[in-house]
């Protein structure tokens, strides 16, 4: 158990055991920092040996850590194996459309909320609230009677609806919670300066909830990248299903390329990880931001 | 594009007396600002909501699902669930599934989230951000991968076990299948959906951490308090909101877990059925599609997660109203 007080050299420097207790404990908590750090890394590098293995060593048993061939040939392979560049892109257009509608509808309404009040304000946001613990899990069959019911079955359009819909409240709490955080008198301030209401939201408020905006807009995307239960119901035809439905088919009763599933699930990891590399700093409590403040 | 009216109706004159909260009057140019967000949320989750509860009281097949008139059979669908022992079987599965898992994600989490606040710069981010990485990571992908590591063709862990001595973990590990029993098989989604659930709460503890003025535990440590002592002393009640908040959302994320099991399990092992899987496989498991059986099961884990969700309104409205 690591509670945490904090190390200060200065109380223990004067005897020399002090400073040996207290350089311990430093190699110890590294050491629990790699360990947890391995303990995440270590599914993926699993993935990543795994689908460097040709057909006859997956097999094998007892199996072995690293490939005895390294089979690099898979993962170009693997595109021509299964048509994964159509279910890439459709992944890319559901989620990036997606997220666009999500928070052009979400903006206006959580800059209005938070900025006035109105009757209903309470009432509103409490939808909002409620509806946010909406999973498609639970609701999957009434989403497919509506998508029956639209004539959107098997169509990106019917699951960029349903993606946009699932995360609006998430990105109406959270830009609503960054909005209220900013005093109104910057923006009036930028009204005295002679910019109009417009301008005043582009050049004042937007930038200053920007962590809110990309943690919106994060969310969003990786949910909808993600997203499995919806699609697998709704799509059935091989090149209008996102990657996420794609992948699994590698492994069926028919066939088992479990290198090509893996590297897939590689590839589908790599969106992911990219927008992380830009966006952590303003994800490290941005997520809680909203709901905890 | 945005609140062009707006500019309009200001009148300067008022805004120097209580610019905080000026009321104002209502007028419908606002509302639809907000409209478009109460149209996508009626339509796409609270339609769908409505649906599940009609379907519920009803017999519902392919024919009726695509537009036929559907018989209305009162309470039959529930009577024929709750009756049934083997419903209750998933409920168990769910309950108890959502108790361990949420446990372990917050006991990890939070250890994970003290040991980044005290590791060095460059230590924190990276473990932060490759925890973070894993919460982003597709389900599917980590189901894949854990039934994987898990299988008996190529699976690392029964590898590893069997290589272990014989009297520590006992023998046969090698062709051990994780995936045929319940009780097994919800070993291995836990673990998997504890590494994925964590992350999240490590680093909202951490962000939470770092909120924390450090002569509190300066304080504490000149008193001879423990380490145990000043977590349970002022770690904790401070950060008490941020567990209220985690430990709601960890429930409702661990009740409907759906994907993992789906991809571990699937639809042919009924035995290690919980509820998502369960109303999942009447709907849309077999040629003869049971929607409003399977919508009475979604009604009730969906009345289970508005329990919960209650809770958590209440707990955040409260914390709106004090902050």
């Amino acid at each position: 158990m690591s509670g945490r007080s904090t190390p200060r050299p200065k109380d223990r420097a004067g005897s020399g055991d002090g400073a040996f207790a207290r350089r311990a404990k430093v190699a110890i908590l590294a050491g629990v920092g790699y360990l947890v750090a391995f303990v995440f890394i270590a599914p993926y590098l699993e993935m990543a040996l795994t689908a460097l293995k040709p057909d006859r060593e997956l097999t094998k048993s007892p199996t072995t850590l690293l490939p005895e061939h390294w089979d690099f040939a898979n993962f170009v392979n693997v595109w021509k194996a299964a048509p994964i560049w159509k279910n890439m892109q459709v992944s890319l257009i559901v989620a990036a459309v997606a997220t666009l509608i999500a928070l052009a509808v979400a903006l206006p309404a959580a800059y209005y909320t938070a900025r006035h009040r109105f009757r209903g304000r309470g009432a509103f946001l409490l939808l909002v609230l409620v509806t946010q613990m909406f999973a498609p899990t639970a609701l999957v069959i009434g989403i497919y009677r509506e998508m029956v019911a639209l004539d959107l079955t098997d169509t990106l359009f019917g699951l960029i609806l349903v993606n946009a819909a699932f995360n609006l409240p998430f990105c109406v709490w959270i830009l609503h919670g960054y909005f209220s955080s900013i005093p109104k008198a910057l923006e009036e301030a930028a009204y005295l300066d002679g910019a109009g209401k417009v301008k005043a939201l582009v050049r004042v408020t937007l930038p200053l909830s920007l962590p809110g905006l990309v943690t919106a807009v994060i969310y969003t995307f990786i949910g909808a990248w993600n997203e499995y239960v919806v699609a697998l119901t709704i799509t059935s035809s091989p090149d209008r299903q996102p990657l996420t439905v794609a992948v699994p088919g590698f492994v069926t009763s028919y066939q088992q390329h479990w290198q090509y599933l893996f590297a897939t699930s590689l590839i589908a990891i790599v969106p992911v990880v990219i927008l992380f590399v830009f966006i952590e700093r303003y994800l490290i409590g941005g997520l809680t931001a909203g709901s905890v403040k | 594009m945005l609140d062009t009216a707006q500019p309009v109706r200001r009148t300067p004159g008022r805004d120097t007396t209580r610019p905080a909260r000026r009321r104002r009057r209502p007028r419908s140019g606002p509302y639809l600002l907000i409209l478009p967000a109460l149209v996508v949320i009626g339509v796409l989750l609270i339609w769908p909501v409505v649906q599940i509860g009609r379907m519920s009281f009803e017999k519902v097949g392919v024919r009726q699902l695509r537009g036929e008139p559907a018989e209305n059979v009162g309470l039959a669908n529930y009577r024929q669930i709750l009756g049934d022992g083997f419903f209750w079987t998933t409920f168990r599965h769910t309950v108890l599934f959502a108790v361990v898992a949420v446990a372990a994600t917050l006991l990890v989490g939070t250890l994970v989230g003290l040991l980044i606040n005290r590791l060095g710069t460059k230590m924190s981010a990276f473990v932060a951000g490759g925890v973070l990485v894993a919460w982003a990571t597709p389900p599917i992908t980590a189901a894949i991968i854990f039934s994987w590591l898990f299988g008996t063709t190529g699976g690392l862990v029964n590898w590893f076990l069997d290589a272990l001595p014989d009297a520590l973990v006992g023998s046969g590990w090698a062709n051990y299948n994780w995936f045929g029993t319940p009780l097994p098989t919800y070993t291995v989604l836990t673990i998997c959906v504890v590494w994925m659930s964590f992350p999240f709460v490590a680093v909202s503890v951490l962000a939470g951490l770092r909120t924390v003025p450090r002569e509190l535990y300066e304080a504490a440590r000149v008193d001879g308090s423990s380490a145990w002592q000043s977590f349970w002393g002022i770690t904790f009640p401070l950060l008490r909101p941020i567990f209220g908040v985690l430990l709601v959302l960890s429930v409702i994320w661990d009740f409907r877990v759906f994907t993992q099991l789906f991809v571990m399990s699937g639809l042919a092992n009924r035995d290690a059925f919980n509820l998502s899987l369960y109303g999942y496989s009447e709907a849309f498991g077999s040629l003869n599609a049971r929607y409003g059986l399977g919508s009475a099961i979604a009604v009730v884990l969906t009345l289970i997660v508005l329990l919960v969700t209650a809770m958590y309104a209440r707990m955040v409205i409260r914390q709106e109203g004090t902050s």
